[in-house]
């Protein structure tokens, strides 16, 4: 037999498993949630050099003042939009998270998230072989690397894996939600691990205005009085009323940017665990940490995603690349020429790879600030793509 | 206008009326005409594949009465259908697709060769049915959206919400887990 016969053959499959092959599964709806809100964040990332929330002011002229990392930049009214990219790199072109991505840890398949600062890192548990998969070739790649356990979390849930020097988050890759919110503070130990800093109050799906808190203590006070609040298997859960948006950042949980929401009729809902999860909290619980955010909040401007900044190629060196923004700007005599260093493969790869070169226009997204005493220096860059200029901006080809 | 039960549906069919097609292309016309658009990835072609379709099943029902498996039946014809389509059609340009997707198949093959099946429909049946049952469900549905419904890699993640690498990572355990399936159970196909 050859594979196009296997392949014809497959219509003698069970209809039942057919027929499910076709229907959404209930977990994956769930998973699809926090798929769209990172699209959103994405989108966001996109956009943000002309929507930053808060920092953006249209000027009279019909020029906009936008902040990239804090740098003021006015640029003309352009419409700057970029599509989502999926480029899959060859493997000496991947990063080592890229490059292995999969822990099989007593049986259980842990995948890999975001790396994690050392000061979170606590007893090895051994060992273990981590794989991961080359597309290109076909080959699959193993390595045995130090697994180790995080400060404050379940091993059956998170752990911290040592590849190349650096630790990164591998989280169980599983649908096992638990049965109560006490059951969730215990093996994540969230008061500790995740901090409620940023809140954004919606009403439904609406955002209107940000936060910050300087002390999240007391809502760990009231969430660690809801323990027994259950666990609500709802997929067509949807924002109706008011709630508090807060950004769940965390290194030990390996989320950035998610979604911790504290409704007004008493749930919480959350995508920091991969899956949507939702507890019913009770009124009482939502209404005393309302009242604590209304008094203890002061207004600040919202959080990008990402922040991107756009410009014109104007040279590549061993070392670093050098990106001017005088096509965005409204008075070209203000244009800056940002740096971005190549030692991190996830932007040298465009250039060595994908052939980005000098006279292309770029979109660099980065999670820094720029350094303008050391010349422009773009901090914590992460990505670059090739832009088309449009009558409505630039774009960036999907 | 609501949808016929499956049932019913079957019932008109055994009855020859032609009001069969008419509530089979309601209830299932988009899903079927989606199946085979991504299989000969032409409208046209697979507005025609989802006619002939309806055609076949007139043919098929009776002797068939898939009354609790209406959409699983048609669609298994609506696929093969298409897949004949695809090759007998040399403008629709798929061929590159499906010797991918008869490349990837064919690693799950222990020893392949030129020689048709070995294995008569039920037992193989059998052998392809017993390893999707060793699947989690996930794997079970990623390998057949796949190999069954013939999705792209990308459209697999999307439907998912995971990345393209995994689907992919996902994809080539499954067929060497199949391919060692087939071995230990002593499967010659």
């Amino acid at each position: 037999m050859r594979g196009n016969e296997l392949l014809d053959k497959m219509e003698l499959v069970d209809a039942a498993y057919v027929e499910a092959a076709d229907a959404e599964p209930m977990d994956v709806k769930t998973k699809k949630k926090r798929a769209a809100w990172l699209k959103w964040g994405a989108a966001a990332a996109c956009v943000s050099l002309l929507a930053f929330g808060g920092m953006m002011t249209n000027r009279k002229d019909d020029s906009t003042r936008i902040s990239l990392g804090g740098t003021l930049r006015e640029y003309k009214n352009t419409n700057i939009t970029a599509s989502e990219l999926a480029i899959e790199w060859p493997w000496e072109y991947k990063t080592v998270s890229e490059q292995y991505t999969t822990l099989i840890l007593k049986g259980e398949e842990f995948y890999v998230g975001r790396a994690i600062g050392a000061s979170w890192i606590g007893d090895i548990l051994g060992s273990y072989d981590v794989a991961g998969y080359d597309t290109y070739t076909g080959q699959e790649h193993h390595m045995t690397a130090e697994v180790y356990r995080i400060a404050g979390i379940s091993e059956d849930n998170i752990v911290a894996v040592k590849l190349d020097g650096g630790f990164f988050v591998f989280r169980h890759n599983g649908y096992a939600p638990p049965a109560d919110f006490g059951e969730v503070l215990d093996d994540y130990t969230l008061e500790q691990t995740l901090p409620l800093e940023q809140f954004t109050v919606c009403e439904g799906y609406e955002e209107k205005d940000h936060f910050r808190l300087d002390d999240d203590a007391y809502i760990w006070e009231v969430l660690s009085t809801c323990r027994s609040a259950a666990f609500i298997k709802d997929d067509s859960w949807s924002e109706n009323g008011r709630s508090l948006s807060f950004t769940a950042t965390s290194e030990a949980l390996g989320v950035y940017n998610a979604v911790f929401r504290v409704t007004e009729d008493g749930y919480i809902w959350t995508n920091i665990f991969d899956y949507a999860y939702i507890f019913k909290i009770g009124r009482e619980a939502a209404e005393k940490i309302f009242s604590y955010a209304a008094e203890n909040g002061t207004e600040s401007e919202q959080e990008p995603y990402m922040f991107s900044l756009a410009g014109t190629l104007t040279e590549i060196t061993e070392e670093y690349i050098l990106v001017d923004d005088a096509i965005l700007c409204a008075d070209e005599k203000e244009a800056m020429t940002f740096k971005i260093y190549l030692d991190d493969i996830r932007i040298s790869r465009h250039i060595e790879f994908e052939g980005i070169t000098v006279g292309d226009v770029v979109i660099v997204s980065f999670t820094g600030s720029i350094d303008e005493e050391a010349g422009n220096v773009v901090k914590g860059a992460c990505s670059l793509s090739r832009g088309f200029l449009s009558e409505d901006g630039i774009s960036v080809p999907e | 206008m609501e949808a016929l039960d499956d049932s019913k549906i079957v019932e008109l069919y055994l009855g020859r009326s032609e009001a069969a097609i008419c509530r089979t292309s309601e209830k299932y016309g988009n899903r079927l005409r989606s199946l085979s658009y991504g299989i000969v990835g032409d409208r046209q072609t697979a507005e025609e594949c989802e006619n002939d379709t309806y055609m076949e099943a007139w043919n098929a029902i009776p002797p068939h009465e898939p009354r609790g498996y209406l959409y699983a039946f048609l669609a298994r014809i609506t696929r093969h259908i298409s897949l004949n389509c695809c090759r007998n059609r040399s403008r629709l340009k798929r061929s590159a697709f499906l010797c991918e997707l008869s490349a990837e198949m064919e690693q799950c093959i222990p020893a392949p060769d030129d020689v048709e099946s070995r294995m008569d429909d039920m037992a193989l049946s059998q052998a392809i049915n017993g390893f999707l049952s060793s699947l989690s469900e996930e794997k079970r549905n990623l390998f057949l959206r796949r190999y069954w419904y013939l999705d792209s890699i990308a459209c697999i993640a999307g439907r998912f919400a995971i990345s393209e690498s995994k689907v992919k990572t996902t994809l080539f355990r499954c067929r060497s887990q199949l391919r060692e399936y087939l071995e230990k159970e002593g499967y010659t196909i």
